[in-house]
């Protein structure tokens, strides 16, 4: 009876242990000012010597009328991870000289629109290739009396082809998940450029668990400018502490398809290992308290026999 | 009493069998009754998309040195971006000048030595920004101080001047619908060696597709 009541105590003791350490969620698992800039992006293609005009709105969509700025800048990447640069680059051709904006400057009160007319002008005997620019709206807050006075800019991305002798070339270059990872699950793509012309990539994503169930899936875009390579990180930023899953997907650029191929992901977050470990560590120790009880008894049931 | 070693060994042995089973397949099972995550493509061609940019005008990290030792403050901004473009957005940070100190006149208060990879604790009379998560940051969570004696754990970067490539401190892969909020701290560590008086400084985020 004592050692029934031991048994269903220590079972009830780790049961209830482990609800209170695991029952809970196990996947991981802001006056203002507001400024829009649309579109977002445009591609452009025109011949050297040749002008194209455009637009883009301005919108403020706060609570608070502001002054700004309208301004071009070249765009630049620095790393795989694409990290913008909107300065020039010394003996590079200076892309934001070509814009003219039909506002530099002014205001716009909640609610309101302003539209900015563009004219790009490339310069005859311009190389042919890609050029690439950013055309900021920015908020001009005067210098507040005390603390930290905050600006913003929002950015339209110009991607221009100029000419029509450009090279379009690429690959993917590196398909990669680790088997072993704490959350979030992440997945990694590298796209290489080797031409001479940006060009873009659709890929899709997939995370799924063992039994085939689907559970992220995304679908996105990506831009690779010419002589880069850009890595695509892919963060589950749902995914649990715990479990093992296979991810895939497809990436689509340049007419070609090519099959990201299944890879089994385990992730174990920190608080999981450490309990994995002890748990691990308890079944070894049993394993040799028995081992090392039977070996005893097979010594006394031989001196008893001797006996 | 072997056997009864034996017997509560075997129990044992059972119940840790059992634990550890529950263990393995209960997260399994949680995990397979996740809720379905989606990317999709954003409501709108990249063509067509714009971008929105939410910000404070102004923030203000008040510092009343009690004494030679110093005190500091930390207060946060959220900085929010929307957009429907697909292929995400970056969203930076650097001065708007090509300062990097906080100015009342002569009497500066310089941006702090770390950077937001390896950022570091603010020195005397320096500030800096955050943010939880993210680079060298740490998962915070950052919380509002007002004159809390000098030093202080928490770890910041000095903001880099607008002269210099901008510090990327978000990127998405994905649309951002709805906005995506970005808690960025700043903090300031006074003390009394400094000329009394109001201390300003300039910020700008930069937010553009990808």
């Amino acid at each position: 009876m004592v050692r029934g009541n031991y048994f269903k105590y220590f079972f009830v003791l780790s049961l209830s242990l482990f609800l209170v350490i695991f029952i809970k969620p196990l996947h991981a698992f802001a006056a203002s000012q507001d400024l829009t800039i649309s579109p977002a992006v445009s591609q452009i293609k025109v011949n050297p010597g040749q002008s194209v005009s455009g637009s883009f709105l301005i919108i403020n969509q706060g609570d608070g009328t502001y002054s700004f700025n309208v301004y071009a800048t070249p765009y630049n990447v620095t790393g795989q991870d694409y990290t913008p640069d909107y300065k020039a680059i010394p003996g590079a051709v200076d892309v934001s000289s070509w814009f003219k904006f039909s506002i530099e400057s002014g205001s716009v009160a909640p609610g309101q629109t302003e539209k900015v007319n563009y004219t790009l002008s490339v310069p005859a005997g311009t190389q042919d290739g890609g050029y690439y620019a950013v055309a900021f709206g920015q908020t001009n807050n005067p210098k507040a009396l005390i603390g930290v006075t905050i600006n913003e800019r929002v950015g339209m991305l110009f991607l221009m082809q100029v000419g029509d002798k450009v090279v379009k070339k690429g690959l993917l270059q590196t398909w990669q998940s680790n088997f072993f990872q704490s959350p979030p699950l992440t997945s990694n793509i590298k796209i290489e450029n080797s031409g001479s012309i940006y060009f873009r990539a659709n890929f899709q994503y997939k995370v799924s668990d063992l039994f085939g169930n689907t559970k992220y899936l995304l679908n996105g875009q990506k831009f690779i400018l010419p002589q880069t390579v850009r890595n695509l990180s892919l963060p589950w930023n749902k995914s649990p502490s715990f479990g093992l899953f296979k991810v895939s997907g497809n990436v689509n650029f340049l007419g070609k398809n090519q099959y990201l191929g299944t890879k089994y992901v385990l992730v174990m977050s920190k608080a999981v290992r450490i309990y994995t470990g002890i748990i691990i560590s308890l079944i070894i120790v049993s394993y040799i308290a028995f081992s090392l009880g039977r070996r005893k008894r097979k010594k006394q049931n031989h001196r008893k026999k001797r006996n | 009493m072997y056997k009864i070693i034996q017997s509560r060994f075997i129990r044992f042995f059972l119940a840790t069998v059992t634990l550890l089973t529950i263990f393995i397949m209960l997260p399994i099972y949680t995990a397979m009754a996740l809720p379905y995550g989606t990317g999709k493509y954003g409501t709108c061609t990249y063509n067509t998309c714009g971008i929105t940019l939410t910000s404070s005008n102004n923030i203000s990290v008040g510092v009343t040195p009690s004494d030679g030792t110093g005190d500091c403050s930390i207060n946060n901004d959220s900085v929010s971006v929307l957009t429907g473009s697909s292929t995400g957005y970056t969203l930076t940070l650097s001065t708007n000048s090509t300062s990097t100190s906080l100015s009342n006149g002569t009497s500066n208060i310089t941006a702090g030595t770390g950077t937001y990879s390896s950022p570091t604790a603010l020195g005397i009379n320096q500030w800096g920004y955050r943010v939880d998560g993210v680079g060298g940051f740490g998962p915070g969570p950052t919380s509002s101080i007002s004159n809390t004696a000098y030093p202080i754990s928490a770890v910041f970067a000095g903001a880099v001047a607008n002269n210099v490539p901008a510090t990327t401190i978000v990127t998405s892969s994905v649309a951002a619908n709805p906005a995506v909020t970005t808690n960025v701290w700043y903090g300031v560590c006074a003390n009394s060696s400094l000329s009394t008086g109001l201390y300003t400084g300039q910020i700008l985020y930069s937010a553009v597709t990808n």
